[in-house]
Formats: C-alpha cells, sequence, structure tokens
C-alpha cells in the first residue's frame, strides 16, 4: 500500500482526475458500413458497425424493432499470457451489457426485424477496454449513419491507495481498491452502462461516478472532434 | 434555431418545436428538435420541416423508382415472388423488407399469357421499384429490366445467349425468359 500514488500523482505522473491521452479515428474500415479506432493508454481498440441488415435465423427477429448485436472480442496477443480465443465468461458479460448500452441511444424502431452487428476487436489491452470498446463502438455507430438520440460515451472511475481516481491504468486495476466503468449519454448524463468491482463507501461511489461522468463528457468531445474531422473533409469534397 | 448548413451530430440542438417539425434525419424530445445523424443542416423553409442531409453513409431503404437486382422464389399464376438481394450502386445491405412481389400486368409492354414463360425459379432479374408499401411491388416493363441470370430448369446450369436464345449449353434445352438487354454481362451496378 502507499506505492501506486506519490506526492498526490500516480505511477505514470498523473493527477488523481486525469484521463489516460485518448486518440479516436472514424471511419477506417472499408467494407464496415461504419468503424473507428481508438487508442487509449496502452488499449488500442477496433469497432467495426455492420447493418442495420435482414437477421437471419429469422426466429430471432423482432417484429417492432432492431436487435443491436455486439460483439467484445480479446485478441489472443491482446494481453501478456496469450489469451485463449473466443467467447469466455467475461467477454460474453461485456458483448451483453455493450449491446444493451448502445441499444438505449438507438432509434430500433426504425428498423424492424433487422440487426445491427457491432464487433468490438481488443488488439491490445491495458484496463478499461469495455470503455474504450463502448467509446469505439459508438463512433462507429454514428460514422455508420445510425440514428442515435446521443453518441454515448464512456470512462471509469475507482479506488486506489484510498483515494478515488479517474481511469484506472493496469496496476491500479489490478492492485486498487475499486474500478466503476460508466457508460453515458453525455447530453442528459443518463446511465447506459454502470458496473462496480471491489469496494466504495456511498461517499466514494458518489464522488468516484461524478468524476467518472466527468471523465465521459471529455471522451465525448473527443468522438465528436473525431468524427468532426471526417466529415469536414467529406462536407469540403 | 442554428443556421442553414451547420454540421451536426447525433443529440445536437436544432431548433425548438415550435419553430419546425421534425422531418428527415431529426427527432423531437421535449419540444426540442435535434438531429439523429451526422449531417448539413437542410430545412424545407415553405413547409417548415427540419431536415439533416446525411454527410455519412445512412442505413439503405428501399424507394420508389430504385433499380435491384433479386432473386425469383416462387412463380405464380398471376404474379412472381422476388426476393431483393441489391439494390444497385450501393454498397451496403437492405435494412427492410426484401420480399416483393411482379404482377403479371408489370413484367412487359407485351401482352404476357403465362409467367412462368418470363420466369422461373432461382432466376436473377433486375427489376425496377414501384410501390413500396404496403408491400414492395416491381416492374420489369422496359428493355433495360428482366433477367440477367437464368438457369437451365432440367439440370440447373447457367443459360447462354445464343443467336438470340437462352440455351443451356450442357442439356441442349432452349429455354424463352423476359431477358434484359444486357442478360449474362453481370452488370449488376447499372442504375437505370
Amino acid at each position: 500500500m502507499g506505492e501506486l500514488i506519490k506526492d498526490g500523482l500516480r505511477i505514470d505522473g498523473r493527477k488523481p482526475d486525469e484521463l489516460r491521452p485518448i486518440k479516436i479515428e472514424a471511419g477506417v474500415l472499408y467494407r464496415a458500413d461504419g468503424s473507428a479506432y481508438v487508442e487509449w493508454g496502452g488499449n488500442k481498440v477496433l469497432a467495426a458497425v455492420y447493418g442495420p441488415r435482414e437477421l437471419l435465423p429469422k426466429h430471432m427477429q423482432d417484429p417492432t424493432k432492431a436487435v443491436v448485436n455486439a460483439r467484445y472480442n480479446m485478441a489472443s496477443f491482446s494481453v501478456e499470457d496469450r489469451k485463449r480465443p473466443g467467447p469466455d465468461r467475461r467477454s460474453i458479460e461485456i458483448s451483453k451489457v455493450t449491446s444493451e448500452a448502445l441499444e438505449s441511444v438507438i432509434f430500433t424502431e426504425l428498423f424492424p426485424r433487422a440487426v445491427i452487428d457491432i464487433n468490438i476487436e481488443i488488439l491490445d489491452a491495458e484496463a478499461g477496454t469495455r470503455c474504450a470498446g463502448i467509446t469505439a463502438a459508438a463512433v462507429a455507430l454514428a460514422d455508420a449513419g445510425i440514428p442515435m438520440r446521443d453518441i454515448p460515451a464512456a470512462c471509469a472511475a475507482g479506488k486506489v491507495d484510498g483515494q478515488v481516481v479517474l481511469d484506472l491504468r493496469k496496476e491500479e486495476d489490478q492492485e486498487g481498491e475499486a474500478d466503476l466503468p460508466i457508460a453515458i449519454a453525455p447530453r442528459t448524463e443518463e446511465i447506459l452502462l454502470l458496473q462496480m468491482d471491489g469496494h466504495l463507501t456511498y461517499k466514494e461511489f458518489e464522488e468516484a461516478l461524478e468524476l467518472a461522468i466527468k471523465g465521459s463528457k471529455y471522451v465525448s468531445k473527443l468522438q465528436k472532434e473525431a468524427l468532426r474531422r471526417k466529415y469536414k473533409k467529406v462536407e469540403e469534397e | 434555431m442554428i443556421e442553414d448548413g451547420t454540421l451536426v451530430m447525433p443529440g445536437d440542438e436544432i431548433a425548438k418545436a415550435e419553430e419546425l417539425i421534425a422531418g428527415e434525419g431529426t427527432y423531437e424530445e421535449n419540444g426540442v428538435i435535434r438531429s439523429s445523424i451526422i449531417g448539413l443542416f437542410k430545412p424545407d423553409r415553405e413547409k417548415l420541416i427540419a431536415m439533416v442531409k446525411p454527410l455519412s453513409d445512412i442505413p439503405l431503404t428501399l424507394h420508389n423508382g430504385d433499380t435491384v437486382l433479386g432473386e425469383v422464389k416462387q412463380v405464380m399464376e398471376s404474379m412472381v415472388m422476388v426476393k431483393i438481394i441489391h439494390v444497385a450502386g450501393k454498397k451496403r445491405q437492405i435494412a427492410g423488407e426484401k420480399d416483393a412481389a411482379i404482377y403479371i400486368s408489370n413484367i412487359s409492354e407485351e401482352f404476357v399469357k403465362n409467367t412462368s414463360e418470363k420466369f422461373k425459379i432461382g432466376d436473377i432479374i433486375r427489376a425496377k421499384i414501384i410501390r413500396t408499401s404496403p408491400a414492395i411491388q416491381l416492374s420489369t416493363k422496359g428493355r433495360e429490366y428482366g433477367v440477367i441470370k437464368a438457369y437451365c430448369s432440367t439440370c440447373r446450369h447457367p443459360l447462354i445467349m445464343k443467336n438470340n436464345h437462352l440455351e443451356c449449353p450442357v442439356c441442349g434445352r432452349r429455354e424463352s425468359r423476359k431477358i434484359a438487354d444486357d442478360y449474362g454481362k453481370g452488370n449488376i451496378d447499372r442504375v437505370i
């Protein structure tokens, strides 16, 4: 204890409320309907959106709205020890919560019987991949022209050495006391996803949530900048 | 209200509900009209409709007049059922309903006595959408429209064009179809 925060700074020199460097690029894949690439600290995430398109097998279709089907997948080389490829308990859960978070901002009722496939590929992982994944997927959805209420953004907060901090890195995630990833619709601050690992007091939770919302709003700004960069070019053509 | 031609993102406020009516690419929420896509704000000032002209590629829906490719699924006495598989000139997959029908009167400009002389199951056809609601209806009137690839009804081998006739190169069978003027050329993205 006491080695993760020294003189008010974290091991990578960040302040408690500082994010890791984030780079977002929209429209990186040719064959996908929409795509995005996100580098978030040591995370490298690629998201691709296909659809809305016909959902097969037909019994999976919903005659009232589109089905949002996100698939979170970690590459075998994304972590230090080789990860056994394919879905596991953790990635199935993340796929489910991501689908539900994104579904709540999409106008699914416009595309009955269809499916919107979102593939999130974690190429390099360093804590906070689900937030990076949702952030990338949200940009990819906007790039695919899918009508949405808002562009969702995600960020995590947590507790390290007894202090509430924003955006945990690997060492903080493993040795810290708590991790609180959230996804929000930045305009209304509506919470789309909230998970917690570890323990926080009620007061700490409130503080962490507020910090994570602040972080998500900053991420939202970067997402819009990335989209604007791409579509300013399109507009000029 | 924001200025015309502004670049807007999903969720951005465009106008108040008192000023305009929410149109394409927009939605209304709590008395405010917002954009649902990335695009440029281009309202219809005469009809007072808020619209966002998309800058990104948008989900592919079918409209009247679209040139489409389809596969013949069923040939009935008075109509032919087709599954639409592609919209000419578009890269994206179709978002909505894909089952369509061609009535006997919309097959050709000439009198058609028998639908089975014009189409057979498995044929790939080019057609024009003439109605989208309540069900999609197609027309193959015109020389550009009709079968662009057909299969022999006895041995299923693709038919080839020989002296203005469709002929099976394997079993020598001759067949009749309502063919398009570019039969067998594979012009998938020809927009008419």
